[in-house]
């Protein structure tokens, strides 16, 4: 137990001594070499063994690759991307018998490592070069000599290799892209292997710095053929495609044996054609081209092309854009490069267009057979329209760009090219894939006019065919037709004509114009809108069917009428109505009045004969005594034709500047018409409803001032006496109809000629006591049919007054008095006696009144006195008030308030009357103003009466005062100026004048003065005289 | 008979320590990855799948059992070092980008922090700890501390030398459970241990190839936050050592055999599970430890 113990014991004393000894034998001064001589570590170089942690390491280690790895694996920075995360050059492959290392490049035990073409001893000075200069290389490798001297067989041995030259433009760009895949240029900036090829981190196999595949390494540098990130080849420059599959195992195993590379699925890559290091022809091509050996490789179909008009080796004075003969580059690359054309384009359009047009142009080798795309020529670089037949005798293909690689190709979007009908390379007349012979090549497509056979447009006999009406090349119509105007119809359609038992007359349905109408996907204009024969007429279509005995009309109609309608829509009401003229009813609607194509008129195609002038005539045709509408002849009525105050109104035709009306103008004809045999009225008469919908009532869609009347007394269903004809116009809510009759006899403002212009008569038609209006039946009025005074912004009727002077008739309220701009209608004309309204006489303003007789009065302040309607006929001044007859007009009119139950009770005078005055009184004449005749008319022969001295309509003569809660005194009281001075002093001197002027309302004053007895009297009498007498000479004297 | 018994007890003790000393590894699986592979780091989740992360391809995929069962792959990934999950987000290395970048479960871009200073910052390796990251700085031989909600660098420690709190390509690191950073030194062959505010705190190994010594320490990483195991780049030996940087062994299986790998890069424990990341070896093997419980 004791022997176990101590063996224990000295097992762990000595592993303890054991490990503290190496560690001092292994001092850091070590580590320099031994970083990466592993195998130099004190433990293997001098013990000869390992440790618990390692093995023992015999062989050298250095510079393998674990060795390199262990730092260059991402725990150092300087080089983690480029020779981590990548691949590199080979390493363990067996080395080709061909090539030989030198001696200066050590191999790992016979194969390449790290350690071949690296030393971490080696030339470079990581401090003070640049990365790429210090990467511990044996050799210097600046322009590849460091590859080269392995690899020497690169452009030898009868190969052609890629020029190791500096680009002639572009340097730049292609060093940036070369240099950020790790790639490099060369001293000179030329082409060296590090331009391809990377040793570490490649991209592609071969230690590419893009994959071969898809020639995307080629795409690097040759960036106008191929994109070096996606692989495409570069369009829109015309490319051989690459990346493309090539089916034809045969013509695949030619270029192979050749040399030519396809990549993955048999795909057509640049190692196709071309060889970077093993060409055996200029362009690194994998075969000289000579007699296009190489493109008929694969293209072998297109050798028949050989001796044809195509073959520019038969052309005199061909020659490429790059002004080569095709002697010179043979038959393939006259027209193709395989990385750009080599016949000159010209044009526009798509690039095969262009291609061809290079040659069917002016100066061009085809120029016998122009195509100038100027005008225009069939369609290319379109898609095959859904509805056409795909055949695959007529190729289409994708976008110029892509050519080559969509042909037949049914997955792609495929377009119409030249090469759609022609086939270049082939030997057919014209190139034509089809033969164009009786439309064969034109229907392959376009199966939807083969139709054409059974119309009189595919007449064999006729030997019509499509080339007939069309030219595919050079047209000047948009529908490539030989002839252009009117769609190339009237080409035949006329006298003398192919077409000429379907001749156009001289008045047909417009074309070629803008239309507003909305068209239906059965007809078609042009695109930009234009309406055209074949607007309606489709010239290959048979079209017969139902009762419509016609062929080439648009659309599967049955019948006429429908196929007009589909576009004039609203026309089609007028079936059924007075307007619908057909004989009987399988007959067409449309065409009773209307000839499409052989009218009597040009505007609306009508088909009745009638010596048309106007647009009006169209009516008047059937609209007259001896019309088909001899019942409704209009003759007179509404105005027509040229309307001067045209901003009055909707719905005028313009025409050069003025404004019309026309029977169109209310009518539509066609629509809104009574069943047949009904009696039309304001509602239905064939009248546009759009005009009614605008204010509710037909004639105010144009007489939109004239639409108070709806609300006015006049307003036909306010009317409360219901004869035959108001019942009749109420029921048809015809408002206007009362009056105005729109196609009476044309009256004056379309009332019955009969009244001639004169409004008493008019309005008295109905406002007489047995008219319809005997409740406002007028027995006198103002006076009317004189003129004003003076001028005046009123109505007036050849400058007269007349009843619509006053009176709106379309007006809204009772009494439908115009607005005049003033309170009181009255005072527009009579404004000397506006003052009135300030004045007692407004007896609104009488403050003893009730509320209701003021409201009353205040309506009208004239009305206290005077009525303008319906006063007794012997009054003057249209007093309001009947007379008793016992006391002359001039003389009572003022009592009829100033009594004691009027309402002048308040101021009633005395004494009324002044004393006659002596008829021989000499200067009545001079003082005649002031005398008035019992009528109340100024006279000379006249008396003193309440108008001598008062004015009733001014409180104080010349002031504007106001005198409504005045009391009167000797200034005012509505007496005229100076009456007492001027007037009354004549005779009574200015003294007693004074007296009797002050007392001459005072009874008690003129009773006393009647105590006098009658000498007393004649003595004053005289007196009076004298002093007349004297005043009399005395004013005769100061004159 | 005392002799007896004391015989025993020290043959029990020696038995005890050895058994708390030795940690095994049962290989779960291993994934070899084909072509041009470059996995530059690993996530083990806690049932044992593993993400590996492929430098090359720019890809993530993750692998139940050694089948990949997922598969994510970003163009901004290619040429990274480092990709380690922090609960539901990842850290990503950027070399190229220059930053460290965080990124969603679905690996996209939510955001990033950059360096500090001269020198292009060059993450290689990243842990979270306190609402900071600290991570390596490799090619400018430091270590960064930078606080998570505002990006601030707030504290480098390092620079070129083989002092203490100086570096020579640190490159990864790990933190144990007491807070205290550990960062290999894949030229400066240490791992040196430094308190979260940069302190000096030790030094574990030193150039050699003996025990507790490194030829070239690349990949670390902490058993139960404690023990750590230093993977090495070309001797391609995993050594293990105690809290107190005392080592403990080469990791071998339960056969006794050393597991042995052609370059170790980065090495991420969950668990128990180790994931190796073989850069060389294009290869990721994922263990079961035993022991050290």
């Amino acid at each position: 137990m004791k022997k176990l113990l101590l063996l224990l014991t000295l097992m762990v004393l000595s592993a303890s001594a054991y490990a503290a000894d190496i560690t001092k034998s292994n001092p850091d001064a070590s580590k320099e070499c031994s970083f990466c001589h592993y195998e130099w570590m004190p433990q293997f170089l001098y013990d000869l063994k390992g440790t618990e942690v390692v093995s023992y390491q015999k062989e050298k280690v250095v510079a393998s690759s674990k060795m390199c790895y262990s730092c260059h694996n991402g725990t150092v920075a300087d080089s983690r991307i480029k020779v981590w995360s990548g691949g590199m050059h080979k390493l363990s492959d067996k080395i080709p018998e061909h090539m030989k290392i030198p001696n200066n490049l050590p191999l790992d035990k016979g194969k390449i490592a790290c350690r071949t073409c690296h030393s971490a001893h080696s030339t470079g000075d990581p401090k003070n070069d640049k990365v790429d200069k210090s990467i511990f290389l044996r050799m210097e490798n600046t322009n590849s000599e460091l590859c080269m001297a392995c690899h020497k067989d690169i452009g030898h041995d009868g190969n052609i290799s890629h020029p190791l030259k500096a680009p002639e433009s572009g340097y730049e760009g292609m060093a940036a892209a070369v240099k950020s895949r790790y790639g490099k240029l060369g001293s000179k900036g030329q082409v060296v292997c590090e331009s391809c090829h990377a040793p570490h981190s490649p991209k592609g196999e071969k230690l590419l710095i893009e994959p071969l595949e898809g020639g995307k390494v080629c795409g690097v540098c040759h960036e106008n053929v191929v994109d070096s990130e996606s692989g495409e080849y570069v369009k829109g420059l015309l490319n051989h495609p690459v990346n493309v599959k090539h089916g034809r195992q045969a013509e695949m195993q030619a270029m192979i044996n050749d040399g030519g590379k396809y990549g993955k699925d048999g795909k057509v890559i640049c190692s196709t054609c071309h060889s970077t290091h093993k060409a055996k022809a200029e362009g690194l091509l994998v075969e000289a081209n000579t007699d296009n050996k190489l493109c008929y490789a694969c293209h072998n179909n297109k050798k028949e092309i050989v001796g044809g008009k195509h073959d520019m080796l038969t052309a005199k004075g061909f020659r490429t854009k790059d002004g080569k003969s095709a002697q010179q580059v043979g038959t393939c690359q006259s027209c193709h490069a395989p990385h750009g054309w080599s016949v000159s384009l010209a044009g526009d359009g798509d690039l095969l267009t262009k291609g061809c047009v290079g040659c069917h142009s002016e100066g061009g080798v085809a120029n016998k057979k122009i195509i100038d795309t100027k005008k225009f020529n069939h369609s290319v670089g379109k898609v095959l329209k859904k509805d056409m037949q795909k055949d695959e005798r007529l190729p289409l293909f994708q976008k110029i760009v892509r050519f080559f690689t969509t042909l037949g190709s049914s997955e792609s979007k495929t377009e119409i090219t030249c090469a759609t009908c022609h086939d270049v390379h082939g030997k057919e007349k014209n190139s034509l894939r089809v033969d164009a012979a009786n439309g064969k090549l034109c229907v392959t497509c376009h199966k939807d006019k083969e139709m054409i056979a059974k119309t009189s447009h595919g007449d064999k006999k006729n030997e019509k065919s499509c080339l007939s009406c069309h030219k595919v090349h050079n047209s000047d119509s948009e529908r490539l037709l030989i002839v252009a105007e009117n769609d190339g119809c009237l080409d035949c359609h006329k006298v003398g004509g192919s077409g000429e038992k379907k001749l156009i007359g001289a008045h047909s349905h417009p074309v070629n114009m803008k239309t507003k109408m909305k068209m239906t996907g059965d007809f078609k204009t042009t695109k930009d809108g234009t309406f055209t024969c074949v607007s309606c007429h489709d010239p290959h279509k048979a079209s017969k069917k139902g009762t419509l005995d016609k062929d080439f009309l648009r659309g599967g109609f049955a019948d006429q009428d429908s196929f007009c309608s589909t576009c004039h829509q609203t026309q089609k009401e007028i079936a059924g109505t007075d307007h619908d003229m057909r004989k009987k009813d399988s007959d067409p609607v449309c065409a009773s009045c209307h000839s499409v194509h052989n009218a009597k008129t040009d505007v609306n195609m009508m088909t009745v004969d009638y010596a048309y002038k106007t647009k009006d005539d169209n009516c008047i045709a059937c609209h007259n005594p001896k019309g088909a509408a001899d019942k409704k002849a209009v003759s007179g009525g509404h105005k027509m034709g040229k309307i001067e105050a045209h901003n009055k109104y909707k719905y005028l035709t313009q025409k050069d500047s003025e404004y019309y009306i026309y029977c169109s103008t209310c009518h539509t004809v066609h629509n809104n018409g009574p069943k047949k045999g009904d009696e039309g009225t304001i509602q239905n008469s064939f009248l546009d409803k759009k005009i009614t919908s605008v204010n509710g009532n037909f004639c105010a869609g144009c007489h939109e001032d004239q639409k108070t009347l709806t609300t006015s007394p006049h307003n036909v269903q306010k009317f409360e006496k219901n004869t035959d004809r108001v019942v009749k116009l109420k029921a048809s809510n015809d408002t206007c109809g009362a009056c105005h009759e729109v196609h009476g006899d044309g009256g004056y403002y379309l009332f019955s000629k009969s009244y001639g212009k004169d409004f008493e008569k008019i309005c008295s038609s109905c406002h007489n006591t047995d008219g319809i209006a005997s409740k406002t039946a007028i027995t006198s009025s103002h006076k009317m049919n004189v003129k004003p005074k003076k001028e005046m912004n009123i109505y007036l009727q050849d400058g007269n007054i007349v009843c619509a002077t006053c009176h709106e008739p379309h007006g809204p309220e009772k009494g439908m008095l115009r607005d005049m701009g003033e309170k009181n209608i009255c005072f527009a004309c009579h404004a000397d006696q506006k003052l009135v309204d300030m004045t007692k006489h407004n007896l609104s303003k009488l403050d003893y009144l009730s509320e209701k007789d003021k409201k009353k009065a205040a309506a009208n302040v004239c009305y206290a006195c005077h009525t303008p309607h319906n006063f007794h006929k012997e009054n003057r001044l249209m007093w309001a008030y009947k007379q008793d007859g016992k006391t002359p007009f001039s003389f009572e009119m003022c009592t009829d308030c100033h009594k004691t139950d009027g309402v002048g009770y308040k101021k009633i005078p005395e004494k009324i009357t002044h004393d006659r005055i002596f008829k021989i009184f000499p200067y009545r004449e001079k003082f005649k103003e002031n005398l008035f005749d019992d009528s109340g008319k100024v006279s000379a022969e006249g008396s003193i009466t309440c108008q001598s001295c008062h004015n009733p309509h001014v409180w104080k003569a010349g002031t504007m005062e106001a005198g409504a809660s005045a009391e009167g005194d000797l200034t005012n009281s509505f007496l005229k100026k100076d009456v007492k001075s001027k007037f009354c002093s004549v005779c009574h001197g200015e003294t007693q004048a004074k007296d009797l002027f002050e007392k001459y309302h005072d009874k008690k004053f003129r009773d006393n003065r009647s105590q006098l007895n009658k000498k007393m009297l004649e003595t004053e009498v005289l007196r009076n005289l004298f002093e007349i007498q004297r005043n009399l000479e005395k004013i005769e004297g100061q004159k | 008979m005392k002799i007896k018994i004391f015989a025993v007890f020290l043959l029990f003790n020696i038995a005890v320590i050895s058994d708390a000393a030795t940690v095994t590894a049962s290989l779960l699986y291993k994934v070899q990855l084909r072509g041009n592979a470059a996995p530059a780091d690993a996530v083990v989740e806690s049932d044992s799948s593993t993400g590996i992360y492929d430098a090359f391809t720019g890809s993530y995929t993750v692998y139940r059992n050694g089948k990949a069962v997922r598969s994510t792959q970003k163009g901004f990934l290619k040429g990274g070092t480092c990709l380690v999950k922090s609960g539901n987000y990842f850290l990503f290395c950027n070399n190229t980008d220059n930053t460290l970048d965080m990124l969603t479960g679905g690996l996209d871009k939510f955001s990033s922090f950059g360096g500090a200073g001269k020198g292009k910052y060059d993450p290689t390796d990243a842990v979270v700890s306190g609402g900071y990251v600290y991570s390596a700085d490799n090619d400018n031989h430091r270590i960064l501390k930078t606080h998570m909600g505002t990006k601030a660098v707030e504290a480098t420690v390092g620079g070129y030398g083989q002092e203490k709190l100086q570096f020579w390509y640190p490159f990864a690191m790990a933190i144990d459970k007491k807070g205290v950073l550990y960062v290999s030194e894949a030229l400066g062959t240490r791992v040196q241990k430094v308190t979260k505010d940069f302190k000096f705190y030790e030094f574990i190994g030193q150039w050699g190839i003996d025990k507790g010594q490194f030829y070239r320490p690349t990949g670390i990483a902490l058993l139960n936050g404690e023990i750590l195991f230093v993977g090495d780049g070309f001797t391609g030996v995993i050594q293990y050592f105690d809290p107190d940087g005392k080592y403990m062994g080469v990791l071998k299986d339960k056969s006794g055999k050393k597991l042995k790998f052609e370059s170790i890069t980065h090495m991420r424990i969950n668990g128990r599970y180790l994931a190796v990341v073989d850069g060389f070896g294009r290869s990721v093997s994922v263990y079961e430890l035993r022991g050290a419980k």
